[in-house]
């Protein structure tokens, strides 16, 4: 057992890059794990594709994982709260985080085809904090996002939810 | 790259971050960011706006009715509140409930209040803007209420009334449907008067079957149930939290009798030591069985005391219990320690002894 977790797999971006990595390590990903655990020894002598992720997210997404190898696996629980109960990162998280918005919403797009949840939580928590404060024009401006909605329909949605506005 | 890329599942998840930061009432903000973010598009409005309406904190009285009257015409919304938190202190001036369409609230009422009477009283006092009275019809209009977090200085009669008919065994027919799956409570007393509630009212609320966890700030010394066991078993609570109440112990002895499955028990900030029977007398090695000591609670495995009442100082003899680390007073702790053997149960993971209020 000790043997099989100190082994190495490799993965292949969807770019073409082999990435040999601890098998311990790539198993903060419940999918490589639960593919592992399904196949066996014949998936380490070939390289396991992951298709929607490329050779940078891949390569960042396995320095957080190597960095995080001993943590305990999270709760099978998906609806446990209190993973989301706050916005608090720890701080080797944040500096992983301080990235491009672009590799930013690649590490949540892999993290979330990879299941790695913990890794999910950070990138949505870090979203988060980068909306709070904000008015509506600037998440547009902050996020890219078009404004699709007449003035009528802003001014409706204002009053409708004026309760929330009084803060 | 916009925002958009990502997809509809982990936009809620962090709109949901957005919305649930905190536990305690003193922190419960909503700081308007999922208003702001159901503003910016179509589509994070449609993602953002059932997240929105997740967390109702009260912080004006106009915000209280402003949210009332937008859950009353927009029946679908109601099913979205799991989280609601109210304030007394907002409501010393009533000013009158107004709706487009008066008839909604009332048929609200009608249709969950069996009385008629009660029904015509409930409206009158709805219509004239009473706190407590559009505190309960915004409860029975949301069925998915999980966690209630109430910040004032007395429960007044509407809240009373309707925490009342929800009782178990007591539910009447139209009081079907409405807290019925409430199962967080935080009860928090405020005012310039150091009163505390009392045990009689905060009983209104354990006394809703589904709560599981129960946490009150401030509850005073009251003679009620004196020697009698109380009439209701809580068997789903599992926490209990009382910080900085002043309660006799008998009377805590038979809350926690009536508590079999308690699992979390934390009691601090309670010196209170005037009373002669006052939490000093609560300490497990003098409680006497049938009730039991802690021992008889074989699942609980969290508890929180301050070190005062648990090892039984007296007032004059606070001061000896301090951070000094003389040999003395080591093997005093110590001696202290030993006498908990045998009275707390085995079941226990997680002890802490707090020195608050010395």
């Amino acid at each position: 057992m000790a043997a099989e977790k100190s082994s190495i797999i490799t993965l292949q971006s969807n770019d073409g890059v082999s990435i040999d990595v601890d098998r311990q390590v790539a198993e903060r990903s419940m999918l490589i794990k639960n593919m592992m655990e399904d196949l066996g020894d014949e998936a380490i002598s070939t390289a396991v594709p992951i298709p929607n992720v490329n050779e940078s997210v891949l390569k960042k997404v396995i320095e957080w994982c190597e960095h995080h190898k001993n943590d305990p696996q999270p709760a099978q629980d998906d609806d446990s709260d209190s993973r989301k109960k706050t916005t608090d990162i720890e701080e080797w998280d944040q500096k992983f985080m301080q990235v491009d918005q672009e590799m930013l919403f690649e590490i949540i797009l892999a993290s979330n085809y990879l299941d790695i949840k913990p890794l999910l939580d950070v990138g949505c928590k870090t979203v988060a904090n980068m909306i709070k404060g904000k008015s509506p024009e600037e998440i547009r401006k902050t996020f890219n996002i078009t404004n699709d909605f007449t003035p009528e329909e802003e001014e409706q949605i204002r009053r409708e939810n004026e309760w929330a506005e009084d803060r | 790259m916009s925002l958009n890329i990502l997809p509809d599942e982990i936009l809620v998840d962090i709109f949901q971050i957005l919305g649930e930061e905190s536990d305690y009432y003193d922190d419960l903000v909503q700081d308007g960011s999922l208003y702001r973010v159901a503003l910016s598009s179509r589509r994070l409005n449609r993602l953002a706006t059932p997240m929105l309406y997740r967390t109702f904190i009260q912080t004006k009285h106009s915000t209280l009715k402003k949210f009332l009257r937008r859950v009353l015409e927009v029946p679908k919304l109601r099913g979205c509140v799991r989280r609601v938190g109210i304030e007394q202190l907002e409501s010393r001036v009533a000013t009158p409930f107004e709706c487009n369409d008066p008839n909604i609230y009332e048929a609200a009422i009608h249709a969950v209040e069996h009385d008629t009477a009660q029904s015509e009283a409930w409206i009158i006092a709805v219509r004239a803007g009473e706190w407590d009275a559009v505190i309960a019809l915004l409860f029975a209009i949301l069925p998915s209420l999980e966690e209630i977090h109430v910040l004032a200085w007395n429960i007044p009669f509407w809240i009373k009334k309707i925490l009342a008919n929800c009782a178990p065994g007591q539910r009447q027919e139209k009081a079907r449907g409405y807290l019925e799956n409430v199962t967080t409570m935080y009860v928090t007393y405020w005012h310039d008067m150091p009163n505390g509630f009392t045990l009689e009212e905060i009983k209104h609320f354990i006394k809703l079957g589904t709560v599981k966890s129960a946490n009150f700030d401030m509850v005073c010394h009251q003679t009620f149930l004196q020697n009698q066991p109380l009439s209701f078993s809580l068997e789903n609570l599992c926490s209990l939290f009382f910080d900085d109440s002043h309660i006799d112990s008998h009377l805590l002895k038979d809350l926690l009798r009536s508590c079999p499955n308690l699992q979390s028990f934390r009691f601090y900030h309670c010196g209170y030591f005037d009373s002669p029977n006052g939490p000093n007398v609560f300490v497990p090695q003098r409680i006497q069985r049938p009730f039991g000591s802690l021992v008889d609670f074989e699942v609980l495995t969290d508890l929180e005391m301050d070190a005062c009442i648990l090892f039984g100082y007296m007032a004059a003899a606070e001061s000896s219990f301090t951070d000094s680390d003389s040999e003395d007073d080591e093997k005093e702790r110590l001696r202290d320690y030993v006498k908990l053997i045998g009275v707390l149960p085995s079941s226990l993971q997680i002890y802490r002894s707090t020195n608050a209020g010395m």
